[in-house]
């Protein structure tokens, strides 16, 4: 009988040992697996997951080998990861990211041209019934296609998610406020979207030109500075009338002519950043949180470190 | 006989138990083994590659070049493995300085490029993994170092910044987010007053009050206004940077300290200043940061390059 309870109790501690080492090997091969994945997508973004980043920076000889370097490469590439994107939110992603390339010509500063609208309107006009992401990185730039694009953005049928990893500035921020929902980290900003006037004196915010008339007499303002002062409280007036049509059917009037104000009206510097407290507590629908997919996407753009064309 | 046969049983799931536990804990152990051990081959790699390309014989002052880039770049990585491992922490760093290898008359500064990578590796740093955050700059495009000061301010761990030497301008604006400033006796910050045109904000807005204002050029009312809102601007991040660090008030009379115009943007803020304002200052600094310096060869370079 004593025996037999031994039996039983070795057959137990047998079993049990069995069971931990089983459990041993479900945990090494999980193990295995992760780092098998963390070495497929290191290869895929060829760079170390785990470093330090010093390698990522070495840009002739150790990225030469692995990353890819023709245009048509890195197109390939960044495709495949949209496709991911979009199989994973089951959405159309378009992209509007105005980043140096390794193609980019040297002294051209990317930003929002005229050409954008082209590419915007027709990936939006191609799926009208799909909802849509649009990853946003951009300074801003050209203000007639920012606004062609927020429109194109608000009279879309399905919902339009912006998604903004870094920052969207200005135009970018317009295009911002059209889209049913804006995605965000707390890190990355929109900006104000007054207008700004190219004087002889420089780019200044229409804002600034009103003060310049209102605070100096006016027989010692030159007479430029007064028409570009009167055309640029036209140009305020256009924009707070089109940030309040893009915020309809949003919020109530009088808070969307509040929000148009605060952002419209050159009360600010041009480049404050309105980060994702900033604008909810304006009413804007804002959710936190972008896919790791979108920022692996930025990871085909060429960084500093890595030589533009010409450089 | 019938308990024989189960006392056997027993006896044989057992050591069935036992074997498989041994042959487990061996896998495990070798599995761990390699997975710990990734990235010393990617560093032998790297140093045999300048040896392959001497091989060609061709283009002698090229490869010394990269061979002596390779070998001070792997020398770093390790340094930066070795304080990541000592620490544990995840070490980040902005450094902007000439290196042997570089070339053209341009002064590396903080621009967007920069931000665009640091927030990459803040995102992908875990929550509950403290930032190291090693700064050597003079300073550059505020509204990148807006960006990556409050990247770093969102981050749930702790952040420590590490300035060995310097960190100017936006660079100490940087260093404001931090919940502890790792500094030598010898090495400053800077006030974070804004340039306008080159001309310090508030010094531009100042002279509004000083000269009629007809007799002002169109121009630098214009000058003035900007400078109001930059100022404002700067004054609101510094404040809103500190302000679960300090008492609202302090906070304020921090930011009009460093922001308000009441110094040379040249004056340096040494350890001791930096205290006696309140922020969270700690003297010394890993000496593996400071051998990480040892590696660059202080103006041998004419131009930009960055490390991340």
């Amino acid at each position: 009988m004593k025996e037999n309870q031994l039996d039983i109790s070795e057959l137990l501690l047998g079993f049990g040992l069995i069971a931990v080492s089983a459990l041993n090997s479900i945990a090494v091969v999980y193990a295995v697996r992760r780092q098998k994945k963390g070495a497929a997508e290191t290869k895929e973004r060829a760079e170390p997951e785990e470093e330090t980043g010093v390698e990522e920076a070495q840009p002739e000889v150790s990225s030469a080998v692995k990353r890819p370097t023709s245009k048509a490469d890195i197109l390939a590439w960044r495709r495949s990861i949209i496709e991911g994107l979009e199989r994973e939110r089951g959405t159309k992603v378009i992209t509007m990211i105005h980043k140096k390339e390794l193609w980019t010509e040297p002294g051209e500063e990317p930003e929002i041209g005229i050409e954008d609208t082209t590419k915007i309107l027709m990936e939006l006009r191609r799926t009208p019934d799909k909802p849509v992401d649009l990853i946003l990185h951009t300074p801003g730039g050209f203000a007639v296609a920012a606004q062609m694009m927020a429109m194109a953005i608000k009279f879309h049928p399905a919902k339009v998610t912006v998604m903004v990893p870094f920052y969207a500035m200005s135009g970018g921020s317009l295009m911002s406020l059209a889209a049913t929902e804006i995605r965000m980290e707390k890190y990355s900003v929109l900006g104000p979207v007054d207008p700004q006037v190219p004087t002889p004196e420089g780019m200044y915010p229409a804002g600034s030109l009103a003060t310049l008339v209102k605070t100096k007499p006016i027989q010692s303002i030159t007479d430029r500075m007064i028409i570009l002062a009167d055309a640029g409280n036209l140009e305020i007036e256009n924009a707070k009338s089109f940030v309040m049509w893009l915020l309809e059917g949003k919020m109530p009037k009088e808070q969307a002519e509040r929000v148009a104000d605060f952002l419209a009206k050159g009360y600010m510097s041009h480049a404050t950043p309105i980060t994702l407290d900033v604008a909810r507590a304006l009413g804007l629908n804002v959710v936190e949180g972008i896919p790791d997919k979108v920022y692996e996407l930025f990871k085909t753009f060429a960084f500093t470190g890595q030589s533009y064309k010409g450089s | 006989m019938a308990g024989e046969l189960d006392t056997l049983l027993g006896v044989g799931v057992l050591v069935l138990g036992i074997v498989a536990v041994c042959l487990n804990a061996l896998t495990s152990l070798y599995v761990s083994r390699r997975l710990q051990s990734p990235t010393q081959p990617a560093a032998s790699v790297q140093e045999a590659e300048p040896e392959d390309e001497e091989e060609d014989g061709d283009q002698e002052d090229a490869d010394d070049g990269t061979q002596m880039k390779e070998q001070i770049l792997a020398r770093r990585a390790q340094l930066i493995r070795e304080l990541e491992e000592e620490r544990g922490s995840r070490v980040l760093q902005l450094i902007h300085r000439k290196e042997p290898w570089s070339a053209g008359d341009e002064e590396p500064e903080i621009v967007l490029e920069d931000s665009e990578v640091i927030l990459q590796q803040i995102r992908e740093t875990p929550p509950d993994k403290p930032i190291d955050f090693i700064i050597h700059t003079e300073g550059g495009l505020a509204f990148a170092a807006d960006l990556i000061a409050m990247a770093l301010r969102y981050h749930k761990s702790k952040v420590t910044v590490m300035v060995p030497f310097y960190a100017l301008s936006d660079g100490t604006l940087i260093c404001l987010s931090a919940d502890e400033i790792m500094m030598e006796k010898t090495s400053i910050l800077a006030p974070v007053e804004p340039l306008v045109d080159d001309m310090p904000a508030n010094w531009v807005m100042a002279i509004l009050k000083r000269k009629p204002i007809e007799t002002i050029s169109d121009r630098t009312i214009l000058f003035a206004e900007t400078a109001r809102m930059e100022t404002e601007n700067a004054k609101e991040l510094v404040k809103w940077l500190l302000i679960d660090k300090m008492s609202e008030e302090q906070a304020t009379q921090v930011a009009n300290f460093l922001a308000g115009g009441y110094m040379a943007s040249s004056t340096p803020i040494t350890l001791d200043v930096a205290r006696a304002i309140g922020l969270n200052v700690v003297e010394g600094l890993p000496d593996k940061v400071m051998q990480l310096f040892e590696t660059i060869d202080f103006g041998g370079g004419k131009v930009d390059s960055r490390q991340y």
